[in-house]
């Protein structure tokens, strides 16, 4: 058995003990709704997070997976909590819990003695370390995001006095324009 | 040395963890971004608000009068007095948690304290220690709390997170409207002099010159004269629209954001456009010359003031009846309260009926106002339009009912009759985030501010996500809408949220596919950009 049969015989149980992390930064009284309702309109947060986490762990145990695909699901997890009102470490951060769900559920599995040998020992460090290529991602992307808020607040700001620029722009225009008689309709 | 803490300490991501103290006690948290910006004192003081005075949110201390407590009292037991709803609303909520789910702020956030029933629980907590005999005597066993400052604070935070958007209303089976409820609320912190900026100030300039803006008579003609220029240059003829004229039929009002703001402007294009083709006998006006009302957004009585003008001008001109825009809260401040605040309308109005069809607008009997796309889906019933709805063709649209006209007047039909018409590629939502159960933009009544983007783009993530979908699925690469802050408030949302969508006013959708009389052939939108399928030149065919 190799560590992508060991966590996929497992998958359900483990995703599901990683989508509570993310579900953790809520208060309690939220969770329950976050958790049950599973209609992706209805309750957006919670199920781009789950639909993320399953795409994601995927990912992580090594099963082939497009890079796009996953770039996505982590993309909109992280634009999602990136504007959750969470600090920056819980909004990225609970992706690294994942390392905490599989040291206590997969590590032990991987050094029984009759595994023994380092190959699946291996594999689980490789595990380990694109938990953390994931970390890094959604470090650019959780930046990315919150410049976008920036730039869309100083946009707004802009935009409210756009039509005041163009007013102005047009008046002048007309102030130094010559005089015209027939402005194109036809008589 | 301190001992590092572990992740799950740091994320404080234990999912079992408990809260130390249940939601009387916690306490609202104060940063730059958690609040709108609080409104002028003058600006307070000159529409009345006696108690006004300089304080910041994030101050400790908000600097209320000293008596303040009994303000508030006074405040609730008038509010109680002059809403029988609203003493309603305090005792028949039975907490069966059906709006709980149910609101955008809720959904996004994922703040308890954004559940309508919990919003609705700060105050009634309040209501019942002095206003029940079982919460005078049995306290917090009753649902009952003392008042004291820390829950003024909580009220500021959350009903300023409350869009009145009422699609919980729609769930609650006693029909327990929270939108009243927040209008109250909003209006008992006037009582204290806390308001906010964006809305005070909307109030303030539309109280002196008659729009939210602030746009004086001269510049609102100017405006309109350049729209008139960008109208001559896409089809070749000039419209000059009657302003202030007595005796024409019609009185046109819309939002000032339609007029002035991007992308409205385009949508009153079409306006002018629609009425210059089927010969409308209306006018413009430089006093009534806002539709919306940010009043209604916290105060009956400045609700009223604001939107007295419109009768006000009706009668001077002489119009019969009033044509509105495409404006969200309007329709329902129209549909739910104007004949109460300034009805009966003047004795020469009429009921409206449309001079091209015909029809005779029952619905209107009482406030003798017509929502525009009432009027343009009868113009099209009858076949009064030439249309060529493939100079639409490289848009593929779907529609976002606003809250007001979908919950507020069950306009829901009508729009998408229009839309079908002019464009050959209408995509709907997915069902229960639609009609009714429309999503609301996460900006709706005054909450447009750009201090609290996050905040807004929170509350409309349940709206983008289901915008997201089609847009995915289907290619949707446009979103019509009807309400001027949706024009405003959707924009950035779906630049975040959902890039490469673009949202319009339905009449500019209208007006690209309307054929007029004696136009030159279209090689462009109303944006000025290239159509996709120009009209063909006569010159071309005549050669071959």
């Amino acid at each position: 058995m190799d560590i992508i049969e060991l966590c996929n015989s497992q998958r359900d149980v483990l995703v599901d003990r990683w989508v509570n992390r993310f579900f953790a930064s809520y208060p309690l009284d939220s969770k329950g709704f976050m958790r049950t309702n599973r209609d992706r309109f209805a309750n957006p947060v919670g199920e781009t997070t789950r639909i993320a986490a399953a795409v994601l762990f995927d990912a992580v145990i090594g099963k082939e997976a497009d890079a796009e695909t996953v770039k996505t699901a982590l993309h909109d997890l992280v634009w999602v909590r990136a504007v959750q009102d969470m600090p920056p470490s819980k909004a990225v951060g609970a992706l690294y819990l994942l390392k905490e769900i599989l040291r206590s559920d997969i590590m032990p599995e991987c050094l029984k003695s009759e595994r023994s040998g380092g190959k699946i020992l291996n594999e689980y460090l490789t595990m380990e370390s694109r938990v953390d290529t994931l970390g890094l991602m959604a470090l650019d992307m959780y930046s990315e995001a919150r410049e976008r808020v920036f730039r869309i607040r100083v946009e707004e700001v802009k935009q409210s006095q756009a039509a005041v620029i163009r007013l102005a722009k047009l008046r002048r225009e007309r102030e130094t324009a010559p005089e015209t008689e027939n402005r194109g309709v036809e008589e | 040395m301190a001992k590092m803490p572990t992740p799950n300490e740091l994320l404080a991501a234990t999912p079992a963890a408990f809260p130390k103290e249940g939601w009387m006690d916690t306490k609202p948290d104060f940063r730059p971004g958690s609040f709108c910006y609080p409104a002028k004192t003058e600006i307070l003081k000159g529409l009345g608000f006696e108690h006004a005075h300089d304080w910041a949110p994030d101050n400790e201390d908000w600097e209320l009068p000293e008596n303040w407590e009994q303000i508030l009292f006074n405040s609730l037991q008038d509010a109680l007095n002059k809403h029988r709803s609203l003493k309603v609303f305090m005792d028949c909520c039975v907490r069966c948690g059906a709006c709980a789910d149910k609101c955008h702020f809720f959904i996004g956030t994922n703040d308890p304290k954004n559940m309508p029933v919990l919003r609705a629980e700060l105050v009634r907590s309040v209501y019942r220690k002095d206003f029940t005999t079982a919460g005078k005597l049995l306290g917090k066993f009753a649902g009952a709390r003392k008042l004291d400052k820390d829950v003024i604070k909580e009220w500021f935070i959350y009903f300023y997170q409350c869009t009145e958007c009422r699609r919980c209303s729609l769930f609650c089976p006693y029909g327990i409207d929270t939108a009243e409820i927040t209008v109250i609320v909003r209006q008992m912190l006037l009582d204290l002099g806390l308001g906010i900026h964006w809305i005070m100030n909307s109030v303030n300039d539309c109280n002196r010159t008659g729009n939210h803006l602030g746009i004086q008579p001269h510049s609102m003609r100017e405006i309109v004269e350049f729209l008139s220029d960008d109208i001559e240059t896409i089809t070749g003829i000039r419209i000059d629209p009657p302003w202030n004229e007595k005796g024409h039929e019609v009185i046109f009002i819309t939002p000032s954001g339609d007029y002035f703001a991007d992308p409205g402007i385009y949508t009153f294009m079409g306006y002018l456009m629609l009425f210059h083709e089927i010969g409308l006998d209306y006018t413009l006006s430089t006093y009534a010359s806002e539709g919306g009302n940010f009043g209604s957004f916290v105060s009956f009585d400045v609700a009223k003031k604001l939107n007295a003008k419109m009768y006000h001008e009706a009668e001077r001109l002489g119009s019969k009846w009033i044509l509105g825009g495409e404006c969200g809260h309007m329709w329902r401040v129209v549909n739910q309260y104007m004949a109460t605040y300034n009805g009966p309308t003047p004795p020469k109005m009429e009921t409206p009926v449309s001079p091209i069809t015909g029809t005779v607008f029952k619905n209107a009997a009482a406030t003798k106002m017509v929502h525009i796309t009432e009027f343009t889906s009868d113009l099209i019933r009858h076949n009064k339009l030439n249309l060529r709805p493939e100079r639409n063709d490289e848009i593929i649209t779907t529609w976002h009912d606003s809250c007001n006209p979908s919950r507020g007047m069950g306009l829901l039909e009508e729009p998408r009759y229009i839309l079908k018409n002019v464009c050959n590629n209408f995509v709907e939502m997915p069902e229960h985030t639609i009609r009714e159960e429309t999503f609301c933009c996460g900006s709706g009544s005054g909450l447009n501010a750009e201090e609290i983007m996050d905040q807004r783009l929170r509350g409309g993530f349940p709206r983008a996500n289901a915008l997201r979908y089609v847009h995915d699925t289907q290619d949707v690469n446009w979103m019509a809408c009807m309400c001027a802050l949706d024009r405003a408030a959707l924009p950035p949302l779906v630049n975040y949220w959902v890039p490469g969508v673009t949202v319009s006013g339905l009449h500019e959708l209208v007006a690209n596919a309307l054929v007029m009389k004696g136009e030159i052939p279209r090689t462009m939108n109303l944006r000025q950009e290239d159509l996709a399928n120009p009209d063909p030149d006569p010159a071309d065919s005549e050669e071959a």
